[in-house]
């Protein structure tokens, strides 16, 4: 500022210190005049309270205790505002509310399409590190064929199961066009909900497939981190693909409302 | 959309239709932590209850202090601010013009 040619005080560069270190959580686009319109105003009243009688010790902490404000508004820039979040999480819940069996529907396909693909994972890891399977026996080009064949059917349980859901869910009301929060607190509400939902069925799943076929092969493993691993790499497929079908549908909403 | 009246955001705009016009000036008036003053002042100036404006730049250089940036009410804002009269009877008497800026409760 081309008004402080002089030395700023010490209290005065700390609180200014502490806008421009919360400023890095501001948005780019609003940074400059954010930092501006902060230090015109911490500049302000330092101007008026030296103005006004020495400075106590007290003074001084409320001054620097007041450019801490910055920090809960550069939050607010950043995240949004927190109400507003909690009106759209109101917004998501009450329409599941009204649309329950769309809604346990959609979280029951993603969550089976889950667990299917993770117990296809598990089980055909088990089967291939089985030193006594039958795979072992099998030619290397049948191996090869078989593999593409699980992998083609756990991407497609992935992609029908995303898909399913994405058209269950349908589109969220919206409070603005552009406004994208609805879209993003359900998507997170589905893949929270269908991530426990698909850990148990997989997990239950797995313990009733294996036991009886690999009894004491799959005593010796830690089935635990088997089916764990493979339920993580389903979800994440599973995520990846309602994202991307839900952009869709957002992108093709919005264009129809334009 | 408009904001929900909660008793801060009353305590605001009543201040903007008193002439209180920077930030700074609606946290002493107010009494209201710098913390929850600002960000409610953004969220009305999306909402369309208050505008924005930078002060002269040419101004300020003259007087040798840094431009600020003034807020004020709008029709949307008065609105708003009639509704919230209605249900906080008090907010008439809620200024104070001689609150000390160094007020615990307008620290952050």
């Amino acid at each position: 500022m081309t008004h402080n040619r002089g030395r700023v005080p010490p209290i005065l560069a700390l609180a200014t210190r502490i806008v421009k270190t919360a400023s890095h959580l501001v948005p780019r686009a609003m940074r400059d005049d954010w930092v501006q319109e902060w230090s015109a105003e911490l500049w302000h009243l330092h101007h008026s309270l030296e103005a006004q009688r020495h400075l106590s010790l007290y003074d001084r902490t409320a001054f620097v205790l007041r450019s801490a404000g910055s920090v809960l508004d550069a939050l607010q820039l950043r995240l949004g505002d927190a109400q507003l979040w909690s009106e759209t999480f109101s917004a998501v819940t009450s329409r599941w509310a009204r649309h329950p069996g769309s809604v346990s529907t959609a979280l029951l396909f993603l969550s089976t399409g889950i667990a299917a693909t993770a117990l296809l994972l598990a089980s055909s890891r088990v089967t291939v590190e089985d030193p006594r399977s039958l795979w072992v026996s099998l030619p290397p080009e049948t191996r090869s064929w078989l593999l593409g064949i699980g992998i083609a059917c756990g991407v497609g349980l992935i992609v029908a199961s995303a898909a399913a859901a994405d058209q269950l869910l349908g589109s969220p009301d919206r409070r603005s066009p552009g406004d994208t929060r609805p879209w993003l607190v359900e998507t997170l509400l589905v893949a929270g909900l269908s991530a426990s939902i698909g850990f148990s069925l997989a997990t239950l799943g797995f313990r009733g497939i294996s036991h009886p076929q690999f009894e004491e092969w799959a005593a010796s493993i830690d089935q635990g981190a088997v089916v764990t691993r493979a339920w993580m790499v389903a979800w994440v497929c599973g995520l990846t693909a309602l994202v991307i079908f839900r952009t869709g549908r957002r992108k093709r909403t919005e264009s129809l409302t334009t | 959309m408009a904001p929900n009246v909660t008793y801060p955001t009353a305590l605001v705009l009543h201040a903007l239709a008193n002439g209180y016009g920077y930030g700074f000036d609606i946290i002493d008036a107010t009494g209201l932590a710098s913390g929850t003053v600002y960000p409610l002042l953004r969220r009305l100036e999306g909402t369309g209850c208050v505008q924005s404006r930078w002060e002269s730049e040419a101004k300020a250089a003259r007087d040798g202090r840094p431009a600020r940036r003034y807020y004020r009410i709008t029709g949307g804002g008065r609105e708003l601010l009639s509704r919230a009269r209605a249900r906080f009877a008090a907010l008439d008497q809620a200024l104070s013009p001689a609150r000390s800026v160094t007020s615990a409760a307008s620290l952050v």
